[in-house]
Protein backbone atom coordinates (compact mmCIF):
# COMPACT_ATOMS: atom_id res chain seq x y z
CA UNK A 1 0.00 0.00 0.00
CA UNK A 2 0.96 3.66 -1.04
CA UNK A 3 0.11 6.69 1.05
CA UNK A 4 0.58 9.90 0.38
CA UNK A 5 0.76 12.74 3.49
CA UNK A 6 0.58 15.83 3.01
CA UNK A 7 1.12 18.85 5.33
CA UNK A 8 3.79 21.75 5.67
CA UNK A 9 4.74 20.55 8.87
CA UNK A 10 7.16 17.71 9.29
CA UNK A 11 6.21 17.28 12.46
CA UNK A 12 3.12 16.24 11.61
CA UNK A 13 3.76 14.18 8.54
CA UNK A 14 5.99 12.14 11.23
CA UNK A 15 3.68 12.18 13.78
CA UNK A 16 0.80 10.52 10.96
CA UNK A 17 3.12 8.68 9.75
CA UNK A 18 3.85 7.05 13.49
CA UNK A 19 -0.13 7.07 14.31
CA UNK A 20 -0.28 4.81 10.87
CA UNK A 21 2.14 2.37 11.25
CA UNK A 22 0.40 1.65 14.11
CA UNK A 23 -2.78 1.34 12.51
CA UNK A 24 -1.72 -0.86 9.62
CA UNK A 25 -0.25 -4.40 9.47
CA UNK A 26 0.46 -4.65 6.08
CA UNK A 27 4.02 -2.74 4.13
CA UNK A 28 2.95 0.75 3.57
CA UNK A 29 5.38 2.66 1.28
CA UNK A 30 4.99 6.81 2.85
CA UNK A 31 5.27 9.74 -0.03
CA UNK A 32 5.31 12.76 2.13
CA UNK A 33 4.36 16.14 0.14
CA UNK A 34 4.63 20.25 2.33
CA UNK A 35 2.12 21.07 0.13
CA UNK A 36 -1.26 20.74 -1.78
CA UNK A 37 0.85 21.26 -5.44
CA UNK A 38 3.74 18.66 -4.58
CA UNK A 39 0.97 16.39 -3.37
CA UNK A 40 -0.73 16.76 -6.34
CA UNK A 41 2.52 16.08 -8.54
CA UNK A 42 3.03 12.84 -6.61
CA UNK A 43 -0.18 11.63 -7.28
CA UNK A 44 0.06 11.87 -10.92
CA UNK A 45 2.89 9.56 -10.82
CA UNK A 46 0.54 7.28 -10.12
CA UNK A 47 -0.11 4.45 -7.39
CA UNK A 48 -1.20 6.28 -3.94
CA UNK A 49 -3.69 3.93 -2.26
CA UNK A 50 -4.41 6.99 0.40
CA UNK A 51 -4.29 10.84 0.31
CA UNK A 52 -4.13 11.22 3.90
CA UNK A 53 -3.86 15.79 3.50
CA UNK A 54 -3.91 18.95 6.23
CA UNK A 55 -6.04 21.77 5.44
CA UNK A 56 -3.86 24.85 5.84
CA UNK A 57 -0.82 24.86 3.87
CA UNK A 58 1.05 27.14 1.77
CA UNK A 59 1.16 27.78 -1.99
CA UNK A 60 -2.05 25.31 -2.17
CA UNK A 61 -4.03 24.03 0.79
CA UNK A 62 -5.40 21.41 1.54
CA UNK A 63 -9.17 21.97 0.31
CA UNK A 64 -7.67 23.01 -3.68
CA UNK A 65 -6.06 19.85 -3.69
CA UNK A 66 -8.97 17.85 -2.55
CA UNK A 67 -11.11 19.95 -4.96
CA UNK A 68 -8.50 19.00 -8.05
CA UNK A 69 -8.49 15.64 -7.39
CA UNK A 70 -12.35 15.03 -7.65
CA UNK A 71 -11.99 16.93 -10.27
CA UNK A 72 -9.81 15.01 -12.12
CA UNK A 73 -10.84 11.60 -14.19
CA UNK A 74 -7.67 10.40 -13.86
CA UNK A 75 -7.03 10.94 -9.51
CA UNK A 76 -10.84 11.13 -8.47
CA UNK A 77 -10.97 7.69 -7.12
CA UNK A 78 -8.21 8.19 -4.47
CA UNK A 79 -9.76 7.70 -1.25
CA UNK A 80 -8.88 10.86 0.73
CA UNK A 81 -8.78 11.63 4.43
CA UNK A 82 -8.48 14.78 6.35
CA UNK A 83 -6.48 15.96 9.65
CA UNK A 84 -6.85 19.42 10.25
CA UNK A 85 -6.83 21.57 13.23
CA UNK A 86 -10.25 23.38 11.37
CA UNK A 87 -11.77 20.42 11.65
CA UNK A 88 -15.47 21.69 12.62
CA UNK A 89 -18.68 20.56 11.78
CA UNK A 90 -19.39 23.01 8.94
CA UNK A 91 -15.88 22.51 7.84
CA UNK A 92 -15.88 18.91 8.07
CA UNK A 93 -19.21 18.52 5.42
CA UNK A 94 -17.74 21.19 3.33
CA UNK A 95 -14.83 18.72 2.40
CA UNK A 96 -17.01 15.91 2.60
CA UNK A 97 -19.38 17.61 -0.43
CA UNK A 98 -15.73 18.23 -2.24
CA UNK A 99 -14.48 14.26 -2.15
CA UNK A 100 -12.97 13.55 1.48
CA UNK A 101 -13.89 10.45 2.79
CA UNK A 102 -12.96 11.12 6.23
CA UNK A 103 -11.87 14.32 8.16
CA UNK A 104 -10.37 14.48 11.29
CA UNK A 105 -10.06 17.11 13.53
CA UNK A 106 -6.18 17.47 15.09
CA UNK A 107 -5.18 16.35 17.55
CA UNK A 108 -5.29 12.84 16.54
CA UNK A 109 -3.73 9.48 18.07
CA UNK A 110 -3.01 6.03 16.76
CA UNK A 111 -7.02 5.03 18.02
CA UNK A 112 -8.48 8.06 16.20
CA UNK A 113 -6.29 7.18 12.71
CA UNK A 114 -7.34 3.44 13.10
CA UNK A 115 -10.84 4.75 12.97
CA UNK A 116 -10.34 6.99 10.25
CA UNK A 117 -8.56 4.23 8.43
CA UNK A 118 -11.92 1.84 8.77
CA UNK A 119 -13.94 4.28 7.66
CA UNK A 120 -12.35 4.99 4.38
CA UNK A 121 -12.18 1.26 3.94
CA UNK A 122 -15.71 0.37 4.62
CA UNK A 123 -17.30 3.34 2.24
CA UNK A 124 -18.32 2.12 -0.76
CA UNK A 125 -15.82 3.61 -3.06
CA UNK A 126 -12.61 2.78 -1.26
CA UNK A 127 -9.74 1.43 -1.86
CA UNK B 1 -14.63 37.47 18.51
CA UNK B 2 -15.94 38.88 21.63
CA UNK B 3 -15.89 36.37 24.68
CA UNK B 4 -16.03 36.94 28.21
CA UNK B 5 -12.75 37.22 30.12
CA UNK B 6 -14.44 33.72 32.23
CA UNK B 7 -15.20 31.94 28.57
CA UNK B 8 -11.84 32.35 27.10
CA UNK B 9 -9.99 31.45 30.22
CA UNK B 10 -11.92 28.07 30.51
CA UNK B 11 -11.98 27.30 26.35
CA UNK B 12 -8.11 27.62 26.73
CA UNK B 13 -7.65 25.62 29.91
CA UNK B 14 -9.72 22.93 27.99
CA UNK B 15 -7.62 23.60 24.70
CA UNK B 16 -4.33 23.66 26.10
CA UNK B 17 -5.20 20.64 28.27
CA UNK B 18 -6.64 18.41 25.39
CA UNK B 19 -4.12 19.15 22.96
CA UNK B 20 -0.80 18.75 25.25
CA UNK B 21 -2.31 14.93 25.93
CA UNK B 22 -3.22 14.16 23.09
CA UNK B 23 -0.04 14.99 21.41
CA UNK B 24 2.97 14.40 23.86
CA UNK B 25 0.72 13.01 26.71
CA UNK B 26 1.93 15.68 29.15
CA UNK B 27 -0.78 17.02 31.56
CA UNK B 28 -0.74 20.41 31.85
CA UNK B 29 -2.31 21.95 34.23
CA UNK B 30 -3.36 25.89 35.69
CA UNK B 31 0.40 27.25 36.22
CA UNK B 32 1.77 28.88 39.68
CA UNK B 33 3.11 31.92 39.51
CA UNK B 34 6.37 30.96 40.87
CA UNK B 35 6.65 28.85 38.40
CA UNK B 36 6.04 31.93 35.09
CA UNK B 37 8.73 31.90 32.17
CA UNK B 38 11.53 33.95 33.20
CA UNK B 39 14.18 35.95 31.84
CA UNK B 40 16.73 33.22 33.16
CA UNK B 41 15.83 30.91 30.24
CA UNK B 42 14.91 31.66 26.06
CA UNK B 43 11.51 31.05 25.46
CA UNK B 44 10.27 29.60 21.69
CA UNK B 45 7.96 32.40 21.11
CA UNK B 46 5.07 30.84 18.59
CA UNK B 47 1.93 32.44 17.03
CA UNK B 48 -0.75 32.10 14.63
CA UNK B 49 -2.68 34.36 13.02
CA UNK B 50 -6.90 33.72 12.84
CA UNK B 51 -8.81 35.41 10.08
CA UNK B 52 -12.21 34.51 10.21
CA UNK B 53 -14.46 35.18 11.85
CA UNK B 54 -12.14 38.15 13.08
CA UNK B 55 -8.78 38.43 13.16
CA UNK B 56 -7.07 37.73 16.13
CA UNK B 57 -3.51 35.78 17.60
CA UNK B 58 -3.06 32.76 19.41
CA UNK B 59 0.16 32.25 20.71
CA UNK B 60 2.51 29.90 23.04
CA UNK B 61 5.21 30.91 24.93
CA UNK B 62 7.66 28.09 26.02
CA UNK B 63 10.72 28.03 27.94
CA UNK B 64 13.87 26.32 25.72
CA UNK B 65 13.68 23.44 28.60
CA UNK B 66 10.16 22.40 27.97
CA UNK B 67 10.26 22.80 24.47
CA UNK B 68 13.02 20.58 24.02
CA UNK B 69 11.42 17.82 26.48
CA UNK B 70 7.82 18.74 24.14
CA UNK B 71 9.50 17.92 20.79
CA UNK B 72 11.02 14.82 22.73
CA UNK B 73 7.42 13.37 23.91
CA UNK B 74 6.08 14.22 20.66
CA UNK B 75 8.72 12.54 18.23
CA UNK B 76 9.93 9.96 21.04
CA UNK B 77 13.58 10.95 20.57
CA UNK B 78 16.16 13.36 22.54
CA UNK B 79 16.53 17.14 21.13
CA UNK B 80 18.94 19.47 22.00
CA UNK B 81 19.24 23.25 20.73
CA UNK B 82 22.78 22.84 19.03
CA UNK B 83 21.26 20.26 16.25
CA UNK B 84 17.51 20.26 16.34
CA UNK B 85 16.45 24.00 17.11
CA UNK B 86 14.75 24.49 13.77
CA UNK B 87 12.56 21.18 14.28
CA UNK B 88 11.83 22.15 17.83
CA UNK B 89 10.87 25.23 15.67
CA UNK B 90 7.85 22.88 13.98
CA UNK B 91 7.12 21.18 16.82
CA UNK B 92 5.92 24.17 18.37
CA UNK B 93 4.28 25.48 14.90
CA UNK B 94 2.31 22.52 15.20
CA UNK B 95 1.12 22.02 18.51
CA UNK B 96 -0.08 26.30 17.99
CA UNK B 97 -1.87 25.37 15.00
CA UNK B 98 -3.42 22.16 17.09
CA UNK B 99 -4.06 24.46 19.53
CA UNK B 100 -5.65 27.08 17.86
CA UNK B 101 -8.24 24.81 16.00
CA UNK B 102 -9.38 23.58 19.22
CA UNK B 103 -9.63 26.39 20.88
CA UNK B 104 -11.79 27.62 18.31
CA UNK B 105 -14.10 24.78 18.29
CA UNK B 106 -14.48 25.42 21.77
CA UNK B 107 -15.47 28.80 21.61
CA UNK B 108 -17.39 28.58 18.30
CA UNK B 109 -21.05 28.03 17.51
CA UNK B 110 -21.32 24.13 15.76
CA UNK B 111 -22.43 25.90 12.29
CA UNK B 112 -19.55 28.36 12.22
CA UNK B 113 -16.43 27.94 10.33
CA UNK B 114 -13.09 29.72 11.20
CA UNK B 115 -9.91 29.89 9.58
CA UNK B 116 -6.15 29.70 10.55
CA UNK B 117 -3.19 31.28 9.28
CA UNK B 118 0.28 29.73 9.06
CA UNK B 119 2.30 29.52 12.41
CA UNK B 120 5.60 31.60 12.71
CA UNK B 121 8.33 30.65 15.84
CA UNK B 122 11.19 32.19 17.04
CA UNK B 123 13.14 31.98 20.03
CA UNK B 124 13.44 35.08 22.29
CA UNK B 125 16.35 35.09 24.64
CA UNK B 126 14.67 37.54 27.12
CA UNK B 127 11.15 37.01 27.72
CA UNK B 128 10.43 39.82 29.60
CA UNK B 129 12.07 42.84 27.83
CA UNK B 130 11.15 40.88 24.70
CA UNK B 131 8.08 40.83 25.18
CA UNK B 132 6.29 40.54 21.72
CA UNK B 133 3.04 39.64 23.26
CA UNK B 134 2.40 42.17 25.37
CA UNK B 135 -0.55 43.11 23.99
CA UNK B 136 -2.04 39.46 24.64
CA UNK B 137 -4.11 37.97 27.19
CA UNK B 138 -1.72 35.54 28.91
CA UNK B 139 -2.79 32.18 30.39
CA UNK B 140 -0.41 30.59 32.63
CA UNK B 141 -0.13 26.58 32.29
CA UNK B 142 2.61 24.32 33.77
CA UNK B 143 3.66 20.74 32.65
CA UNK B 144 5.97 19.46 35.83
CA UNK B 145 6.47 22.35 37.23
CA UNK B 146 7.47 24.57 34.20
CA UNK B 147 5.26 27.13 33.34
CA UNK B 148 4.08 28.52 29.73
CA UNK B 149 2.00 30.87 28.56
CA UNK B 150 -0.89 30.30 26.17
CA UNK B 151 -2.06 33.91 24.76
CA UNK B 152 -5.14 34.98 22.66
CA UNK B 153 -5.05 38.79 20.81
CA UNK B 154 -8.43 39.81 19.70
CA UNK B 155 -7.81 42.83 16.40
Amino acid sequence: MKILIADDSGTARMFIKQCLEISISEDVEFLEAANGQEALMLLKVGGVDLLVTDLNMPVMDGRELIRRVSASPKLNGTPMMVITSSGNEARKQELLDLGAKVVLRKPVNPMKISEGLEAVLTTPEGW
Amino acid sequence: MQLSTVSMAEAMKAAVSEVFEAMAFMEAMEGQPENAPTADEPVFYTRLPIYKPSQALVGLVVPQSLALELAGAMMMRDFNMDDDEFEVMDVLSEVANTLAGSLLTNVMPDGESFELGLPECRVISDCITGKEWENSEEYLFEINGTGFYATWESA
